[in-house]
Order: structure tokens, then sequence, then C-alpha cells
């Protein structure tokens, strides 16, 4: 699946590369922004671009401006009377608002653009909370979030006990449904819609999705079921073609994946598609030959859409279609809604919404990856604060790691859903174009894809965040590991992942992967043996492996000549330090903070041995038995909640009778609470995972003692 | 033969238009696509110009191994004649170009606005007909609801 641009080798066009933000000059409450395009080269009379003084090259502005409107607005009440000029004014407002807030915090940015006016026109149309508005993923609710009594809460926003970067109900009334991993919005929204229809009560129940939600399976559940119940519903699809994340591969952006965007796209484009196949019959006609492969791509693209009933998918499931609207144009939008609001014979009914990522910030436009997730940047320039650091994140070392083995054995495929920069297969893809799937955000079927590749003697490789493959796991149960597939599992984002919060932690798969008779269950201490691990789980061919791997960066060991690493033994972990009274067995990258605390408590007089057993499963036995004989104490250490490493751990023991004697065993995990968005060195410190508790629990021990 | 159509998905086309419509480098405008000098030129050039081109692209009269580029030129091409050869589309192109240059993306659909307003306007109306007659007709869980809502609402009022 290549995508890359071909450059056109036509000259370049004549105006440069300029881009106005045309919003704040009709508002006429600011300056506006510096244009690199001079007077002189206009030829045509009209708009007029005055040159102000900000930033030399920048394109936007670089203070920010003043909001009127904004400011009267602490709830959606009081928008209700404003007209639809105040409307327009207000949503250009709160993009510049949303804009600056994100410049200082960091976040998603492009989504939050692309339903400035969307927001807008709902919070104006229904009347939160009555009505319940439902985000799905909810990264894209911080207009909803500033619209409903959050904004002064903005400068917290991803921070330890601020605002959380998705919805959260214990966060907002106007929050009716928690999100994060997509689209379960339909199917939340459904089950409210027929508990209110229970209870006899008459409040609206709206669910957004976009297009890239829309291809999980779930969504399609969700509106089956609902074209059946027919209780009212209002389905808003927010179509800004943006399918997978980040939208593009290293190249350029990447066109959508699936079958589904050509059938939206073919919603979108009945009438050009038509015309354009009329002309290409005549020009063909007009030279006189036969008809000709242009003819018959143009006319495969024509014939979807001229399938006279004009029904589409959404209709055959049983919802009313209305659209495509301009989701931009704030009078379309009210006009349809209110329409849709005053039915009271409504039934499901989907708007087909058309948006820009990115809508209204020009850097945003332009990029490739439409500003999807940022840092912290400077608004009049674009230009994002990346801080420049010595290693590279774990997932570019996957990805550098699967490459190396990918160039030595022709069977190994890659495939994620629709996360190719998250998980580093966009690097994969670059190099093996061929060999790297994309199957859109379905986690369950690219584990059953998986399964089949393996089938034929493939070897693939399921990159996926911990906290999705969650979605995924009666397919790892029953397809992969009853029939001991050699499918192997990437797990990216493994235990605390900072401002995402406990959505998209990964807190579970050891739990639930190593509970699997068949599968192989380990995680590398740091990125060499994270090169190991991947060549290991390359070798593995006869059962599923698995191996997971934080986000963050390498902590700067050598790396494997070549990129190449060398399978382990499997089975077998390793001494790190020796010592005589305490037992440190850290599991994956936790046992860089085992060795932490190993220098800490060498101060305090405290021997301490420190292990990586890199195996969870199978366990390596001798490995236990010498530290369970040799030491007081042994603790296990792992980023992860009970009934994971400690659990496997303390069942051999047990059983190998290790437990009879003089030995104390104590296991550190994950509390039994989820842990709330934060910066890294907050979380691990409310998860009581850190080296210095690591520390406090050895020396509490050692008090007791003495 | 037009109506010999395949049954096949039709990817491939709306990938090139998409791909090229987005091009993260100063992309061309349409005047440059059909190899015009300058803006103002008048419709007779244009005709002129947009034959040369689509002759010099068309996939019937080229070698089989640039048959892919040619189409997707040929495209290109037949999208730029579409747009500046209507008047009401090219003035909206030009002050496109104007105001935001020729990297922001120009949708044929912008210009088709009016056509979608006509399309959910129409939708709209439909619902507003279906409104008095969907639930007389049906027996579905909500159709069920809303009578039995409804019933209740009159037990009260009366």
């Amino acid at each position: 699946m290549a995508a890359s641009v071909a450059s056109p080798t036509l000259p370049a066009g004549r105006y440069g590369s300029s881009s106005v933000c045309a919003s704040h000059i009709t508002s006429g409450t600011s300056s506006p922004c510096a244009s690199s395009m001079t007077l002189s080269s206009c030829s045509s009379p009209g708009r007029r671009i005055v040159t102000a003084s900000m930033a030399e090259i920048g394109e936007y502005l670089s203070e920010e401006p003043p909001t009127p409107l904004l400011d009267t607005v602490n709830f959606p009440i009081h928008m209700k009377n404003l007209n639809k000029l105040q409307l327009n004014q207000l949503a250009d407002e709160l993009r510049s608002e949303t804009i600056f807030a994100v410049s200082k915090t960091g976040g998603h940015l492009g989504s939050s653009l692309g339903v400035v006016e969307l927001t807008v026109a709902l919070h104006h149309v229904f009347n939160a909370p009555e009505d319940r508005i439902l985000w799905d993923v909810g990264h894209q609710t911080y207009p909803h979030k500033i619209l409903t009594g959050r904004r002064s809460k903005m400068p917290t926003l991803r921070q330890t006990a601020g605002l959380s970067g998705f919805t959260k109900r214990s966060e907002s009334e106007f929050d009716p449904f928690g999100a994060g991993h997509s689209s379960t919005t339909i199917s939340a929204g459904l089950g409210m819609a027929v508990g209110r229809d229970l209870k006899g009560r008459g409040n609206h129940v709206i669910a957004v999705i976009g297009d890239g939600a829309m291809t999980a399976g779930q969504a399609y559940e969700a509106m089956n079921n609902a074209g059946y119940l027919d209780s009212n519903l209002i389905v808003i699809l927010n179509d800004n073609k943006q399918v997978s994340l980040p939208t593009a591969t290293l190249d350029g952006p990447a066109p959508p994946v699936g079958a589904l965007s050509s059938a939206l796209s073919r919603l979108q484009s009945s009438r050009k598609l038509r015309a354009l196949r009329e002309v290409a019959k005549g020009m063909t006609k007009q030279l006189g030959g036969s008809m000709h492969l242009v003819a018959s791509k143009v006319d495969e693209y024509a014939r979807g859409m001229i399938s006279g009933s004009g029904s589409s998918l959404f209709e055959e499931l049983g919802l009313y279609y209305i659209g495509p609207v301009d989701g931009h144009n704030m009078d379309d939008l009210v006009t349809i809604l209110r329409e849709v609001k005053a039915t009271e014979q409504l039934g499901p009914v989907l708007i087909h919404v058309v948006t820009e990522k990115g809508r209204g910030y020009p850097y945003a436009e332009r990029a490739a990856d439409k500003y999807h997730g940022v840092v912290k940047f400077d608004p009049a320039t674009g230009k994002q604060f990346k801080g420049k650091t010595a290693t590279k994140a774990y997932t570019t070392y996957y990805a550098e790691a699967l490459i190396a083995e990918a160039e030595l054995d022709s069977g190994i495929v890659g495939i994620h859903a629709a996360m190719g920069g998250g998980t580093g297969m966009n690097i994969f893809n670059k190099r093996f174009p061929e060999r790297c799937f994309d199957v859109g955000i379905a986690e369950q079927h690219a584990v059953t894809f998986a399964a089949g590749l393996a089938c034929e003697g493939m070897k693939p490789f399921c990159t996926i965040y911990s906290s999705f493959l969650q979605r995924a796991y009666d397919q790892v149960v029953h397809d992969v590991d009853l029939q001991k597939l050699p499918v192997r599992f990437a797990m990216d984002r493994a235990g605390l992942v900072g401002a995402d919060g406990p959505t998209h932690c990964g807190a579970f798969d050891v739990t639930y992967m190593a509970c699997l008779p068949n599968m192989v269950v380990m995680a590398p201490a740091d990125e060499a043996e994270l090169f190991h691990m991947v060549a290991t789980a390359a070798a593995i061919d006869d059962r599923p492996s698995c191996f997971r791997y934080p986000r963050g960066n390498g902590i700067g060991v050598q790396l494997p000549m070549g990129n190449k690493g060398i399978p382990l033994e499997v089975g077998k972990g390793r001494i790190l330090k020796e010592g005589t009274q305490v037992a440190l067995l850290g599991y994956g990258s936790m046992v860089q903070h085992c060795l932490e605390a190993h220098k800490v408590l060498a101060d305090c007089g405290i021997s301490v041995t420190v292990a990586d057993p890199r195996f969870c499963k199978p366990l390596d036995h001798g490995l236990i038995r010498q530290l369970a004989k040799n030491h007081q104490v042994l603790i296990t250490v792992e980023e992860g909640s009970i009934g994971g490493f400690g659990s496997h751990v303390a069942q051999f023991m047990a059983l190998d009778g290790l437990l009879d004697g003089k030995l104390k065993w104590r296991p550190l995990v994950l509390p039994d609470r989820y842990i709330d968005h934060g910066s890294p060195a907050d979380q691990l410190a409310e998860a009581g995972l850190s080296a210095s508790h690591i520390a406090a629990t050895i020396k509490i021990w050692r008090n007791f003692v003495n | 033969r037009l109506h010999n159509v395949s049954r096949r998905r039709p990817a491939g086309a709306a990938k090139f238009l998409f791909i090229a419509a987005t091009a993260v480098s100063d992309p061309p405008t349409f005047y440059d696509v059909l190899g015009l000098a300058n803006n103002d030129v008048a419709l007779p050039d244009i005709k002129t110009a947009y034959r040369k081109m689509a002759r010099r692209y068309h996939p019937d009269v080229c070698p089989p191994e640039e048959l892919e580029e040619n189409t997707k030129r040929f495209l290109e091409v037949q999208e730029a004649y579409e747009t500046l050869s209507d008047s009401r589309r090219r003035a909206m192109y030009d002050a496109h170009l104007l105001n935001f240059g020729p990297r922001k993306r120009w949708d044929l659909n912008a210009g088709e606005g009016v056509h979608w307003k006509r399309q959910w306007e129409g939708q709209l109306l439909g619902l507003q007909y279906r409104n008095t007659t969907k639930d007389a007709n049906s027996n579905s869980w909500g159709a069920r609801m809303r009578r039995k809502k409804e019933q209740e609402q009159q037990e009260q009022s009366s």
C-alpha cells in the first residue's frame, strides 16, 4: 500500500506560498496576519491583504485576540439567543481560543478545529446536558469543553489533576459518556436513547462519530441495532477523510483506507464523477478511438453513485440519511439540526457532515498530519517546541528492529490498526510497502487476519497498543492461541502512558496474555533487549508470542550491530547486580527503576540483587529458585495489574515449595484503581512504583526485621 | 462499450485525485495544468489549451507504460477545464487562489455547495413528510414506545 506522492512535473503556481487567516479580517477586532505575498502580484481586484506588525514570516497571530462574545458564554444556555452573525463570530473566537490553548499545553489540535462550527451549532440548537451529546474518541472536544464551563481550566489540559484530554463523566455533566477508544458512541447513544424511552423522557441523543471510527465493526453493530429498534437517535458522521493516524505516511497524506472511504467519497462527489464520465466519453468519441481504460476507470467510479434509488449504505442499515452537508457553514448546520430536532417520529437519522481537519489554522491545513497531535507550539509560526533527545523512542527502535528482521526474512509482515505513526509502522511501510497492512480501526480483524497469514506460513507482527489489543481479546484466544498459530504481538504503550490517561494505559496485557496456555510472553528491559526480543519473536515459529514495551525513549545502551538482534534463549533471564539480602525481580522496563533503587539501598547498607527475568512465560525456574533460596526477601516489580508477572512467580514458588521456608515474598503491581492522566513521573509516584517506592518497601522490611 | 461496466470497486481513481489535490509541496494551479501563461485568458484560449492537453494525455494515444501516469494527468486536465470553463466556478476559483494560494485544497464540490444544499433541503422535506406517516405503518420497538408516550401525554392532558 504505497503512499508516495508523485510530485507534479508541471510548473509551480504563481501565487507563492502564502495563506491568509480570513476569519479575523472580517471580525475587525484584531489586525490580520502577515503575508509573504506582496500587493503587486495581486492581479485581480478584490480582497486586499494588509500586512501587520506581526512576526515577519508568521501566517497567524502571535498574540491571542480579544474574544468579546466568547467571554459572555460560560455554558450553552448563554448561546441560545445568538443570531447567525453572532454564531459565526463565536465560532471564530472559539477557534482562536482553541489554537492558543493547545499551543500552551500541547494536545490534539486538528480534529478540534474541524468541528468548531459543529460544536457551536449543536450547543445552540440542543440543550445539553439534558440533551445528551456524545463525542466519539473525545479528542475533538476542546471547543466543547470551552463552551461547557471549562474554559478557565484549559491551561491544565492533559496535566496531573487537570482537565482530561477526552470526555469524562466524572469531570462534567456535559460529558455524558467517557471515551478514548473509538467507535463506541453510537452504541452508547442507542443505549441512552432506549433508556430515555423506557423512562418516558423527551430529551435528544446525539452521537458524533468520525469517518475513521466508522471503519470499526462496532459502529455497524450499533447502526444495525439502531435501525432495528427505531428509537429516536441522531448520528452525526464527521467526515474529514482522515481514516488513519497520523493522517499521513512519511511521504505525504495517506489515501483513506478501505472501501468505506470510497463509498463516502462517492456520496460527496456524485455529480463531479458523472460529469467526468460524460466528458471522457465525449473525448474518446472525438478522437475516434475505441473506449479505453481511462473511460473504464472513470466509469467504475461513476457507476457507484448512479444507482438511481439513491440509497446508501446507511439507509440499508435503517438510518435516514441527510447530506452531505458543509460542516463549516453555520447556517446549514443550524437549519438541519433545528429541523431534525423538531421531528417527532424521527427514528435513527444520520447526518453526513463534511469538515476539514485543522481548518482555520493555515499550518494545520497544510500539514500532512493536519496537526493531529502536537506538543506546545508557537501560534504565529506553527513551530512545535520538540526537545532533542539523546535516544529515540521505543516505537522507533521497534520499527528499525522489524526492518532489520524483514531484510533477511521475506516472510515477515507488519499489521497495524490505523496507527501508522503511533506504532512506528509508517517507517516499516516506507521500506516494505507491500508487507505493511493498515486495516483501519479494526483490531479484531487485524488479529484474525494475522492468524490467516500465519496459516500460510507468513510471520505476522501484529503491532497494536496494549490497551487497544483489549478490543481483540477473543480473537487472540480463539483464533490464535487455541490453534497455536505463530502470530507475534508487539504491544506498544504498555504500562502508564502519561497525558492520555487511563483509556490508553496498558495495565492489563501481562495478565491477559500470560494466562493463555500457548503464548510466549516477554518484556525488554531496554532498547537493546527490544531488538533481541524482536529477533526472538521472529524465530519462534511454532506458537504465538508477544512482547510489551513502554511509551518513552530508550535509556542509551549500545544497540546491536546493523539493528539486527540475536534471538534469546526462551525462558532464561539474567542477573544484573549481585547481592545477598534482597532480590528484586523487575519485569520489563521496571528493572531500570529496580537498578535505581539498588543504588539508593547500597548507600543504606542493604545488599540487593537485581534480576531481569526477560520472560513471564515460560518463567526462568532456575533463576527464581536461585533467588528464593539465597535471599531473605524476593520482590517482583511490574508496571501491570494484579494477575500478571508477580502472580505467575508466586504460583510457581508455591508449587515448588519455595514459599514453605523463611522467604518473604512481596509483589509490587499497579494499584487496584485507574491512574488519572498526568506527567509520567506523577503517575509513577501515584502508582507507588517509582525507584524511591521500591527502595522504601525494602527499608520498611529492614526496619521491621531489626 | 462504455456500458459494459466492470463490477470492481473504484478505489483507484479516487485515490489519484485525492493525492493530486493534497500534495504537500506547492501544487500547480488549474491554469498551469492547462499550460496557460497567465490567468487573464479568455474562454476560447482555455478551450484551445484544454484540447491540446487532453490530446497529449488521453490514454488512448499513449504508450502502455505511461498509461497510469497519463490517466492521472488526464483527470487533472479534466478537473481544470471543468472549473475554468464555467464562469461562475472560475470566479470562485480565482477568488480562492487570491485568498489562499494554490496550496490550499480546492474542492470542486466547494462550487457544488449549491447542489449539496438542494439535496439536503429535499431530504429535510422528506423528513417532514415522513413525520406524519412513519409510525402509523410500523410496529418497531421505537414506534411502539413513541405511541405509548403520546397516549400517556394525551391521558395526562385530558
